[in-house]
């Protein structure tokens, strides 16, 4: 048992003006982008969004990146340090721990949740409890249960490490490592690829055209359901990713060491 | 470059060395396991005929490959184990480290700390399931003190470039041929399972070969578009005909990837057949070969390549099933 302190609300934001309209409940703010390095915001927007947050804390969320990805990324918490001293930055590449451990000591990483791989397939809802105990309760926690990994996100400076609302339900046992856990709902990420399905698709002859190319940010205005057999909820695919929806919160938060909510008005994209 | 090839058999280790394999991978069965884990793989491949099926196999063939000088490497590349896990895990690596493996492929970084504290000295090789994109990450690995790197697999060649140069004294492998994932295999969090019968009716099929039903976003005109609609539909359903069985290649890149320093060449392929195992590494050796005989043109090799992978596998090259679409992207444009 983990004994996490009193819930936290986050509201994940995806500009300045919905920073500026967030209800006085939220005590944080998550801005960013988990998936796509393309659609990182600018310094300006990110400046923006943290002189909106009036007092509350900021949250950066960043997505896996290439070795470009990482300069723009750079820049970034250049100036998320100086308009938000001490704010956290999520981190989906461990190529962005490096960056945060050698170069901006002063910013707070957050293993995201990109990272522990908890497995996320709706139709795990179904199957996990039909192979024994021993089954279900591996795919209801992840490796952040070891005490060793524990320790050493810890001497990595991590505090904190983030959950999707799984349909199978969450038995993670954070201990007594000190680390503390976000739950993100209603939606959750399920894979994502750089072979973006909806880069180019309004675009005929086009088909086959599937790989790491350029793109218009078609994933601003498509939003594709996807159908599974065997899956209990509608799947998205939203640009490059895919979502599940679960907005029933598990009854044991602080079991699991959850002492904040993030919530998501819409999928994170 | 080296190739390094799968091997699920000890039949199959002094073929596949003939053959021009210069490291074997492979996956060891464990009943144990699979009686209390069940779908929950041990390394990724639930299937019996994708691992070796004993101890004793296992040692067989690491003496068959060790007696030509060739490694093997063992897939211990589950995306996480749990602490509670941990104990029969490494029970399995002392059996397979008794029969001689020379290194591990792993991809929980819980589990690179775990061997690094109670084996010190295994070879780790980084799967592709941890997903390194960058220099840094590469580098942070090489901090944990990982050998080599199976680099992600969805990466342009400029973009492995930047890592392999980032990264020096860390040796980087690249796939080449086989098992082009649709998604990013490191943040792709589907169950991995792909076992027939009636107790895993819904999970007779790999989760990420799903049909996608396309709905337009309500708050743009633009999804309404006719367009939108068809497209995406077609797309998917090229993607998952193809993605798995179409013999994805990447051959066309030998020569860019040799210059970038890239030290491995990866055949994806545990529990293929074996004639389709030697197939492969038969071709990706004779175009090695052929590389390293004639100072063609980057051009000239990959039209030769294109014609050999025509004359074995009888399929036509596409993009959609290409590791390095760019090459055929760059070639539309010059044309």
């Amino acid at each position: 048992m983990s004994g996490a302190g009193p819930l936290e609300l986050a509201l994940y934001v995806s500009s300045a003006g919905e920073a500026s309209k967030a209800e006085a409940g939220h005590s944080r703010l998550y801005y960013g982008h988990e998936f796509c390095e393309r659609l990182l915001p600018s310094r300006a927007e990110l400046r923006a969004v943290c002189a909106a947050a009036s007092g509350r804390g900021i949250t950066f969320v960043t997505p896996y990146v290439t070795e470009r990805g990482l300069g723009r990324l750079r820049g970034l918490l250049e100036a998320l340090g100086e308009a938000h001293p001490g704010a956290e930055v999520v981190f989906n590449d461990w190529g962005t721990l490096r960056l945060l451990e050698t170069e901006f000591s002063g910013l707070r990483p957050i293993l995201g949740r990109l990272l522990h791989k908890m497995k996320r397939g709706p139709r795990l809802a179904a199957l996990a409890d039909a192979f024994g105990d021993e089954t279900a309760a591996y795919f209801r926690t992840c490796s952040l249960d070891v005490p060793l990994y524990q320790r050493f996100l810890r001497s990595k400076g991590v505090e904190r490490v983030e959950l999707d609302n799984v349909l199978q339900g969450i038995a993670l046992d954070l201990g007594t490592s000190g680390l503390r856990a976000s739950l993100y709902t209603p939606y959750g990420y399920i894979a994502t690829t750089r072979l973006c399905l909806a880069a180019s698709c309004d675009q005929h002859g086009m088909e086959d055209e599937v790989g790491v190319f350029g793109c218009r940010k078609e994933c601003r205005r498509f939003t594709f359901e996807i159908a599974q057999h065997g899956s209990p909820v509608k799947q998205y695919r939203k640009g490059n990713t895919v979502f599940f929806e679960n907005a029933r919160l598990p009854a044991n938060l602080a079991g699991s060491g959850i002492d904040r909510i993030v919530n998501e008005p819409r999928i994170p994209f | 470059m080296k190739i390094i090839a799968p091997v699920d058999r000890p039949e199959e280790a002094q073929a596949l060395i003939d053959a021009g394999a210069d490291e074997l991978f492979c996956g060891l069965s464990s009943q144990t396991w699979l009686g209390r884990y069940t779908i929950a793989a041990v390394s990724r491949r639930s299937a019996r005929i994708a691992s070796m099926a004993s101890v004793e196999s296992l040692a067989q063939t690491v003496s068959i490959a060790h007696a030509a000088a060739v490694p093997v490497c063992l897939a211990l590349n589950e995306h996480y184990y749990t602490q509670v896990q941990h104990p029969l895990l490494f029970e399995y690596v002392d059996l397979a480290l008794s029969a001689g493996v020379d290194s591990l492929i792993v991809a929980d970084p819980a589990l690179v700390l775990a061997i690094r504290d109670a084996r010190p000295g295994i070879d780790l090789h980084l799967s592709t399931g941890t997903t390194v994109l960058n220099s840094s990450a590469a580098r942070f690995f090489q901090d944990l003190g990982v050998s080599r790197i199976t680099l992600e697999r969805q990466q342009t060649i400029a973009e492995i470039g930047a890592v392999v140069r980032g990264a020096p004294g860390v040796e980087s492998a690249v796939f080449i041929l086989n098992g082009r994932c649709p998604n990013v295999d490191g943040l792709c969090t589907y169950d991995h399972v792909q076992i027939p019968g009636e107790a895993y009716r819904n999970a007779c099929m790999l989760a990420c070969r799903v049909r996608c039903h396309v709905e337009p976003d309500p708050g743009d005109d633009a999804g309404r578009d006719e367009y939108a609609s068809v497209s995406p539909v077609v797309r998917q359903q090229i993607w998952e005909r193809v993605h798995m069985d179409d013999s994805p290649c990447g051959v066309c890149a030998i020569p860019e990837l040799s210059r970038l320093g890239v030290t491995h060449l990866k055949i994806v392929g545990r529990g293929n057949p074996t004639p389709r195992k030697l197939a492969d590494v038969r071709f990706v050796r004779s175009l090695l070969t052929l590389r390293a005989s004639a100072a063609d043109a980057d051009g000239c090799f990959r039209e030769r390549a294109r014609l050999l992978r025509s004359h074995v596998y009888r399929r036509p090259c596409r993009m959609v099933s290409c590791y390095f679409p760019e090459l055929i992207a760059r070639e539309r444009q010059a044309s």
